[in-house]
């Protein structure tokens, strides 16, 4: 079959899917509906894998032209390459894996098949951020899937909060939105197109390009820059992303944590040439990225909530992907990204089953008996071995090449790396057992069902395996976001000798630094509890201050919202009606309602006074006449 | 044959037939009738007309008023032709949503309706400035009388508002048409656009004629009307003034103000581009705190309005034609797709408003579980009222901030945190009717019935596909926007 | 020798008549139909002496005209005061200020 139809069908199937489930279907079938149309866009994607990833150049698909006036074309059309068609897969497997996990987590929703068809939508929505093969294109998936995340956040539509976390989210994202739009109109300017194929080699006409001493192309990536700020939360954006977890939990592992976070590591990837040609913004999103790791990992330490810890640490992980694209090691980056949707997902989704199981309880204090449901404990277990980067599991590869890369660019960024890694031991030995050990009472336990195992069982499999199977995909990989970095291939190489990748790891500083993390937390958890104790109260004013997200979170909630409603009535009541309407317009108007007082009194309406005016008008005309 | 003189004549005689036999035939079926009668008179038309070709086709003229060299006579191009198209489609809801619900007065309601659609079509294909100002005043009669009779409880307040405040700009446009026209001896805009003119006459008509465009549109410090007469106005009176009566403001800068008096036009950009940028970042905050449903909907329009306004002025500081003809385009579909979003959210809120007649957004709560369909749609347009990508209210902003990134950068910064601004107000809105659970007021209402649906779907579809392939409307304005630029930048000056 | 003069000046008195009587008869419709149709005939007498003095024919058909619309406006004049007296027992202009605003 031709490239073109299969990758139309794969696009347009989930939306089918989408459209479908929500006019035509009953809920019973909506569902299912879904289920085999994203089943076919999953195929489809494998088999475009399959077919085009490996032949070595990017295959460009025309589609039509969406505006077309004088010499700005700006057109629909597909990209696949190497990166895209990874994406197109880690998208289409975890939407077909969370629609499975759905049956049995919203199987006593009543509005399941508007629930299952905004999941496709998002999947289609992601599709085409993925596919498209020009800025605008991607802006159209780039908005869609922020509008089915607000969607999905606010799902359950008669609670508060998860309308406030779907608001947030939204008006956040249209900030990285506009950042992005200010970059396409810039890169309009300056190119005159904004498809890839005709821009992104040409970054170095731009380096010319200066205004007022200010690089053109500092201007455009730090745009982009913050687009993906947005959609992959990074500081201080990151506000949204662990108020949306106030949605269904399999959405918080497709959207938030697996496919649309990861969307600003696949901008800023794709725009590597040119990140490339802009140091000042390399270097942003280094350290842009960096704290984002280190600052929402500490976060992800104290926070209870079990879907948010797991929140953080995404934040944190993307942080490192960000921070990574920063010292230029965009393959591992992506890496990361791949590795990372499979134990994420895997995370999310356990902890939607531990939710399930624990009668919808998601305080990580309260929830007990865990240990005994062998399903979950085992899949949460893989998922955060594989988060620890223990090896031989997926979550080591990755970020053990992400932490050689950064050993052999320079000291520092080494350093804050391996802090990062600890600081993932840490956190996900306190979840480990927060949620297994704590509370060891063998409460009831809500049993969970096929549909909730299966993807659980799958993506175990993928967090184990997937790392290692990825291994020669690299190099081809590259192909598609090659920036001549000698290190880069360097590691590559390194990698793939896979027995001495993990010999040399295994007595390197930091999986070392990390398994001790791991045992020290773990002695401290088994034997002496009281320490922990006595170190929160200790610290406890560091606390609130921590868990707020250094205030950012308050800042925003209490100081700009409040302000900014504040201004709004200013401008309304003393500006807008007050000044405007009823000083200008209606004041000219009462002054003319005044003036005309006097003048009323002359037309009284008595025939006589009229007539009397005209006649000593007459006179006093015929008298000039004379 | 006259197809542009039995557009116009065909609403009239609608309404005179409505007015006539309306007692004893049902008098929505004698205007759905009329309306389906100018659809096809449009068909007719669309058929004659050479889309590629620019310039002004079927014209037909007349003398008039001879001693004056006043002429009857009317013209159509691409622009003219999606915006008459425009009007048909939005009349077309309207009537077809008369169906749906029942006012007094159905027969008188319906004339005007139709004469209105005589009017603004009329004031769309005028190229005689004595016939566009007749069209010009005649469409305020029936919206006048539609917010007097119609309205709600402050409906004479904001009728004479709404009246005395247009009426005043459209005298002042008279008084400059008056000296044009001795200026060109003759009241043709086309003669108008080739007479010489001193940059301080351009000056003063180019203030004369905003006088009456700017109050319509409306742009910024002359608002403050149109937030009152949609409050005041009854459903279909808020779909017409938005989708169509705004229309006419912007109609008139690109067909008379900016060919007429190019100098002027060039002059006074700075200042419209900051009055724009001011109507939609300023009146964007202001919309945040509206506690009314159509107020607030009424504030957005202004804001979107703006974008109009930018694109249109932007030309004057773009690099090159091309540049230029992406900002003028992009105003135009803006003034399109905002008919069809703000439109579609008057339309739908109208039919939420005949269930439970309340306005004040603080009393809605929980509507999305009791109206499911209807919230849907609601949704959908408040997206494209947003700008979210496919929908229609997505392709015109995109274009106008496009050429302001590109003309003037910081312009471009500033319109482009609408994207936030507008996502704000409407989405905290949206939650606070739609979200939460049902208020005593929701409890009360069902969700729509097949009819609305049927009409919603319509508007929705409309709007999906202005959004997903704009191009298609954009082919046919792109000749007559590339003629109408050359015109808007050459200069009259003599040198 | 009775000359133009004498007939414009018959006119002027008589229009005075009725001009003054408009204005100073204040209340009674009536009165002021009458001075209506005083004024009109003087101005009949300025057609008919002017047309005499310079032999033409078209005034005397002017006045025609206006003999037969002033009969018409009495008629119909005369009407509306039976109907007002009819509804209000009164014709004094005063108290038609209905339509005032």
């Amino acid at each position: 079959m031709l490239v073109n139809e299969m990758a139309l069908i794969c696009l347009l199937s989930p939306l089918l899917g989408a459209v479908a489930a929500r006019f035509y279907c009953h809920w019973a079938y909506a569902r299912w509906l879904t289920i085999v149309t994203i089943t076919v866009s999953w195929l489809f994607a494998c088999a475009l894998f399959r077919d085009v990833a490996f032949i070595g150049k990017a295959v460009d698909l025309y589609q039509f032209s969406w505006v077309d006036i004088g010499r700005y074309h700006f057109e629909v059309g597909f990209l696949l390459d190497s990166l895209s068609l990874m994406m197109m897969v880690i998208v289409t497997s975890v939407s077909l894996l969370v629609h499975v996990y759905s049956l049995g987590y919203m199987q006593e929703d009543a509005n399941q098949s508007t629930y299952f068809s905004y999941v496709s939508f998002f999947t289609f929505a992601m599709l085409i951020l993925v596919m498209a093969n020009n800025l605008l294109f991607v802006f159209f998936g780039w908005e869609g899937v922020g509008l089915a995340s607000y969607l999905l956040i606010g799902f359950w539509q008669t609670k508060a909060y998860p309308a406030r976390a779907s608001i947030k989210a939204f008006v956040v994202n249209r900030v990285g939105d506009m950042g992005l739009i200010i970059a396409m109109g810039l890169i309009l300017l300056q190119l005159g197109d904004l498809e890839y194929a005709n821009i992104l080699g040409r970054g170095s006409q731009l380096l010319g390009v200066v205004w007022h001493g200010w690089r053109w192309i500092d201007f455009i990536c730090l745009g982009l820059f913050v687009g993906a700020m947005g959609k992959s939360a990074q500081m201080p954006l990151q506000i949204w992303l662990p108020d949306s977890m106030a949605g269904p939990t399999p959405i918080s592992a497709l959207i938030h944590a697996a496919t649309m976070v990861t969307a600003g590591v696949y901008l800023v990837c794709r725009f590597a040439p040119w990140f490339e040609l802009s140091p000042i913004t390399l270097s942003i999103v280094l350290w842009v990225g960096f704290s984002t790791m280190i600052l929402m990992g500490i976060v992800a330490l104290v926070a209870n909530d079990i879907k948010k810890v797991i929140a953080y640490s995404t934040l944190s992980q993307l942080g490192m992907m960000v921070g990574i694209c920063g010292l230029s090691g965009y393959v591992f980056s992506l890496y990361h990204l791949a590795t990372h949707a499979a134990f994420k997902a895997l995370l999310f989704l356990s902890a939607g089953a531990v939710i399930i199981a624990s009668n919808h309880e998601q305080d990580l204090r309260k929830i007990s008996g865990m240990a005994n449901h062998r399903t979950i404990h085992l899949s949460m277990f893989i998922g955060l071995l594989s988060m620890i980067a223990v090896p031989p599991l997926s979550g080591f590869f990755s970020k053990d090449a992400m932490l050689m890369f950064s050993a052999k660019q320079s000291l520092w960024p080494y350093v804050v790396m391996v802090g990062g890694a600890v600081l993932t031991a840490l956190y996900s030995t306190r979840l480990y057992y927060l949620l297994f050990w704590q509370n060891r009472a063998i409460n009831k336990t809500v049993p969970v069902g096929y549909s909730i195992c299966w993807p659980l069982w799958i993506l175990s499999a993928a967090s184990i395996y997937l790392g290692y199977a990825m291994v020669p995909y690299l190099e081809v990989l590259l192909r598609s976001v090659d920036v001549g970095n000698q290190i880069t291939v360097l590691v590559i190489k390194d990698i793939q000798d896979v027995a001495g990748f993990i010999d040399h790891a295994l007595t390197s500083l930091p999986l070392t630094l990390t398994l001790f993390s791991v045992t020290v937390l773990t002695y401290v958890y088994w034997k002496k509890p009281s320490v922990l104790d006595r170190l929160i109260k200790r610290l406890a004013w560091g606390y609130d201050f921590i868990a707020s997200q250094y205030g950012l979170n308050a800042l925003f909630e209490r100081y700009m919202v409040t302000g900014y409603q504040r201004l709004s009535i200013y401008c309304s009541e003393i500006v807008d009606s007050g000044l405007i309407d009823q000083r200008l317009v209606m004041g000219v108007s009462a002054q003319v309602k005044k003036a005309s007082g006097p003048l009323a009194r002359i037309a009284n309406g008595k025939l006589y006074h009229y007539i009397l005016v005209m006649l000593v008008a007459l006179v006093l005309i015929l008298l000039g006449l004379v | 044959m006259m197809y542009l003189s039995l557009l116009i004549a065909s609403g009239l005689l609608g309404g005179l037939g409505v007015m006539a036999l309306g007692s004893r035939i049902n008098c929505r079926h004698i205007a759905s009738g009329t309306v389906l009668i100018s659809l096809w008179v449009f068909y007719g038309l669309t058929q004659q007309m050479v889309f590629s070709d620019g310039g002004i086709q079927l014209m037909e003229s007349l003398p008039w008023i001879p001693y004056f060299n006043v002429r009857y006579m009317l013209g159509i191009d691409g622009l003219s032709w999606a915006l008459v198209g425009l009007t048909l489609l939005i009349n077309c809801i309207v009537i077809a949503g008369s169906y749906l619900v029942n006012y007094t007065r159905m027969r008188l309601y319906l004339a005007l309706f139709l004469l209105m659609q005589s009017m603004v079509i009329g004031v769309f294909l005028a190229y005689d400035a004595i016939l566009f100002y007749m069209f010009w005043e005649g469409m305020l009669i029936p919206m006048y009388l539609c917010i007097g009779v119609w309205g709600s409880s402050q409906r004479s307040y904001a009728a004479m508002k709404f009246f005395l405040y247009t009426f005043l700009g459209s005298v002042l446009m008279l008084v400059g048409f008056i000296y044009l026209g001795i200026q060109a001896q003759s009241f043709s805009f086309l003669q108008m656009a080739s007479v010489p003119l001193s940059l301080f006459e351009q000056q003063w008509l180019f203030l004369a004629l905003l006088a009456a465009f700017a109050v319509k549109i409306p742009m910024f410090p002359f608002h403050t009307w149109l937030p009152d007469a949609h409050t005041e106005a009854p459903a279909s009176g808020s779909v017409i003034l938005a989708a169509l009566m705004l229309k006419v403001g912007a109609y008139g800068l690109i067909r008379v103000s900016m060919p007429i008096l190019p100098d002027a036009s060039a002059y006074f950009a700075p200042l419209m581009i900051g009055l724009s940028l001011i109507a939609i970042v300023y009146v964007g905050i202001v919309a945040f705190s509206q506690q009314d449903m159509k107020r607030l909907i009424a504030y957005s329009s202004v804001a979107h309005m703006g974008f109009v306004t930018l694109g249109l002025f932007l030309i004057y500081r773009a690099g090159d034609a091309d540049m230029a003809s992406l900002g003028m385009t992009g105003a135009v579909v803006q003034m399109i797709s905002h008919a069809f979003g703000s439109g579609a959210l008057f339309c739908a809120f109208g039919l939420l408003y005949h269930q439970c007649h309340e306005r004040s957004i603080i009393k809605f709560s929980g509507l999305g579980t009791k109206m499911p369909w209807f919230s849907m749609f609601f949704l959908l347009f408040v997206l494209s009222t947003i700008g979210v990508p496919l929908t229609a209210g997505f392709v015109g902003e995109y274009l106008v901030i496009m050429t302001a990134l590109q003309t003037m950068p910081l312009v471009g910064l500033c319109a482009a945190i609408t994207l936030v601004l507008s996502a704000a107000y409407l989405l905290t809105m949206y939650k606070q009717a739609f979200f939460g659970m049902p208020s005593d007021i929701v409890e009360k209402v069902r969700d729509i019935h097949r009819g609305e649906v049927t009409l919603l779907l319509f508007i929705s579809l409309v709007v999906l596909a202005l959004g997903i392939y704009p191009q298609g409307l954009i082919q046919v304005l792109y000749p007559p926007i590339t003629q109408l630029l050359d015109a808007a930048v050459s200069s009259k000056l003599l040198v | 020798m009775i000359g133009l003069m004498h007939f414009l000046v018959l006119a002027g008195i008589v229009f005075t008549i009725g001009l003054l009587g408009m204005v100073l008869n204040r209340n009674n419709l009536i009165a002021i139909l009458m001075c209506l149709e005083l004024m009109l005939l003087a101005i009949n007498i300025n057609f008919v002496a002017i047309d005499r003095y310079l032999d033409l024919v078209d005034g005397q058909i002017m006045v025609f005209f206006i003999l037969a619309i002033a009969a018409a406006e009495a008629a119909i004049g005369l009407a509306i005061f039976i109907v007002l007296y009819q509804r209000y027992a009164s014709i004094e202009t005063e108290k038609f200020a209905q339509l005032k605003g």
